[in-house]
């Protein structure tokens, strides 16, 4: 049996004075297993995210006695202040890497904390709200249990828009297999003479796949470079908050779209470069691989894939 | 000092169902026009999300009193998106200007509707007696907006999936099943899209006695004419109505966002001069 959920509408004021609109959802008092989530989303849409994906995770969690407030970034959602206007998405997404939205995260760790004492503590962040959670986490560091980062970007976006070889390594991989599978088919032989296939996109995707196996095999094997990211896009301020929590031994679990063309640069850059590399250092640090699931954590069953995992980190053990 | 007062709560509809709503109320010149802002369905409702706060904030420092809310199955609304339809949607609609009511005295209600949300508007301005609507950037052809979101379902599973021969049939089966397609993540259920097939816009054009402002968006250079569809629309709005169209010039899409507009300043002037010059 389900027991019913209470919804609360929450306010916080930022530094700035711009007040912060936030939901909290709670267990039935019977069901209340006194741990807390806050939730960060990416700051590109509005506390539900896309396909309103984080208010179900949070109902699903809260039915499982997980206490969770998502909010609005200010400039976001239903949030006061602005941010930017009329610039390109991945400059305003280079911001939010920047920690943009540091101190509204701050400020509702406080609020938590006040609201909730003696609850423990855990930060979802997705995607860009990765870098929210931590930048702000680690200033309280005490306080928190655990970070769940989901589709973590552990580069910076480009200032570039992309080039012909920066097609991600998912849709390469996908654009290969979907054009295999026509070539085996006669009748796809009359578009490719004809021209009406995207050459470009084949070889391109054809190098991007090529590259970056040749890529992952070296680093893999070859790499002995620092025990430091050695790609100059590597997001400083990621790499930063993560020494301190591997200084304090706090729990970390990246859970990681297969679908997710970032989570290729995650294994690359991070995972077999320093994770794999300094078990005992980062030994709190834990990479969960969620099966069939994209970025954006569009389907259902993805969304399961995240509940799931959530609840059996928190309860590993 | 801000120029308004703003604030977002939930409240309840006949049902008991729990819906989401924000209202912003002007702190001097206050007209006694209310708005009421009815918003796209699933991603588009999320693709205008921050514009639509932005215009309700612009519109209370004109002088408004503004309502938004959020569907049931959507946003922060109580239930899941499969489970609501077009009909509880305009329910919905129902709930909100209550809702309103109840918090505001105000002479009149203007409707702006977005996308989905403004062919829901043109039934809720007949059901519930409103006068002025604004629709902006309407669903023309609801029949071809449904088509969209099978393709959209087939190409996710392409992209994601590698799922390159699934057809629009299967996905039909699915429906017929009693099984919801993702739809830029949002799970469509067979009776809201079997409802929107056959929602009669020429109808509900025809019907309305009203006034009425339609927009819609260009990006670079205004359109010469208007577009088949939309001049389709005006000859239906002939018979009866008493109409505008406005163009406005934006960089938005409904779309892949690929620029952060959270601010519509063209559209929220249009609107609201629009308001003030048809004042009641």
């Amino acid at each position: 049996m389900v027991l019913e959920l209470q919804k609360e509408v929450i306010r916080v004021t930022n530094p700035q004075g711009h007040i912060l609109y936030g939901i909290l959802t709670r267990p039935h008092k019977k069901n209340d297993s006194k741990q807390l989530i806050i939730s960060c989303q990416s700051g590109v849409v509005a506390k539900g995210e896309i396909g309103d994906h984080l208010r179900w995770v949070a109902d699903r969690l809260a039915e499982q006695g997980i206490t969770v407030i998502r909010f609005d970034q200010h400039g976001t959602g239903d949030s006061q202040g602005e941010c930017d206007q009329d610039v390109p998405i991945r400059l305003f997404f280079q911001k939010i890497q920047d920690g943009c939205f540091k101190d509204d995260t701050l400020m509702v760790i406080d609020w938590a904390i006040q609201r909730f004492p003696g609850y423990d503590i855990f930060f979802l962040g997705e995607c860009g709200g990765c870098i929210s959670a931590l930048a702000a986490a680690a200033e309280r560091i005490k306080n928190v249990q655990g970070f769940i980062l989901i589709a973590m970007p552990v580069l910076r976006f480009s200032d570039e828009i992309r080039g012909p070889l920066k097609i991600g390594n998912h849709d390469a991989k996908n654009t290969g297999k979907q054009y295999f599978q026509k070539l085996i088919n006669p009748k796809s032989w009359g578009r490719l003479v004809r021209g009406k296939s995207d050459l470009k996109l084949i070889f391109d995707s054809i190098a991007v796949l090529c590259v970056n196996s040749f890529r992952s095999v070296c680093i893999k094997n070859l790499f002995q470079g620092p025990f430091a990211p050695d790609n100059p896009s590597f997001n400083q301020l990621f790499w930063d908050n993560l020494q301190l929590i591997a200084r304090e031994k706090i729990p970390t679990c990246f859970l990681l779209p297969e679908l997710d063309n970032e989570t290729f640069e995650f294994n690359v850059e991070f995972k077999q470069k320093i994770l794999n590399r300094q078990k005992k250092r980062y030994s709190t640090c834990e990479v969960i691989y969620l099966p069939a699931t994209d970025h954006s954590i569009m389907f259902l069953e993805s969304r399961m894939a995240v509940v799931n995992s959530i609840l059996n980190w928190i309860y590993r053990g | 000092m801000n120029k308004i007062l703003e604030d977002c709560f939930f409240f309840y509809n006949q049902q008991g169902h729990y819906l989401y709503g924000c209202s912003y109320i002007p702190r001097s010149d206050m007209s006694e026009t209310g708005i009421v802002i009815v918003p796209p369905v699933g991603h588009e409702r999320l693709r205008c999300y921050r514009e639509c706060v932005t215009l309700a904030r612009e519109l209370a420092e004109a002088g408004y009193f503004v309502f938004r809310f959020d569907y049931r199955g959507e946003g922060e609304s109580f239930g899941e998106f499969p489970d609501f339809d077009v009909k509880t949607r305009l329910e919905d609609i129902n709930s909100a200007l209550k809702e309103f009511s109840r918090r505001f005295l105000v002479h009149e209600i203007v409707l702006v509707g977005f996308r989905l949300g403004a062919l829901f508007t043109l039934k809720a301005a007949k059901a519930n007696a409103i006068k002025r609507i604004i629709l902006c950037e309407p669903v023309y052809n609801v029949k071809k907006y449904v088509k969209n979101c099978i393709r959209s379902n087939i190409i996710a599973q392409r992209d994601y999936f590698g799922k390159s021969s699934i057809k629009e049939d299967v996905i039909w089966d699915q429906l017929n099943k009693g099984e919801s397609i993702s739809v830029y993540g949002f799970q469509m259920s067979l009776p809201f899209l079997r409802q929107l097939q056959e929602f009669d816009i020429s109808s509900e054009l025809k019907a309305f006695h009203n006034i009425a402002l339609v927009i819609y968006f260009y990006k670079n250079k205004k359109p010469a004419a208007l577009s088949r569809q939309l001049t389709e629309w005006c000859e239906y709005l002939d018979e009866n109505a008493i109409y505008d169209v406005e163009p406005v010039k934006t960089r938005f899409s409904w779309t892949t966002k690929k620029i952060w507009t959270p601010i519509l300043f063209d559209l929220n002037n249009c609107i609201i001069k629009w308001i003030k010059i048809n004042g009641s």
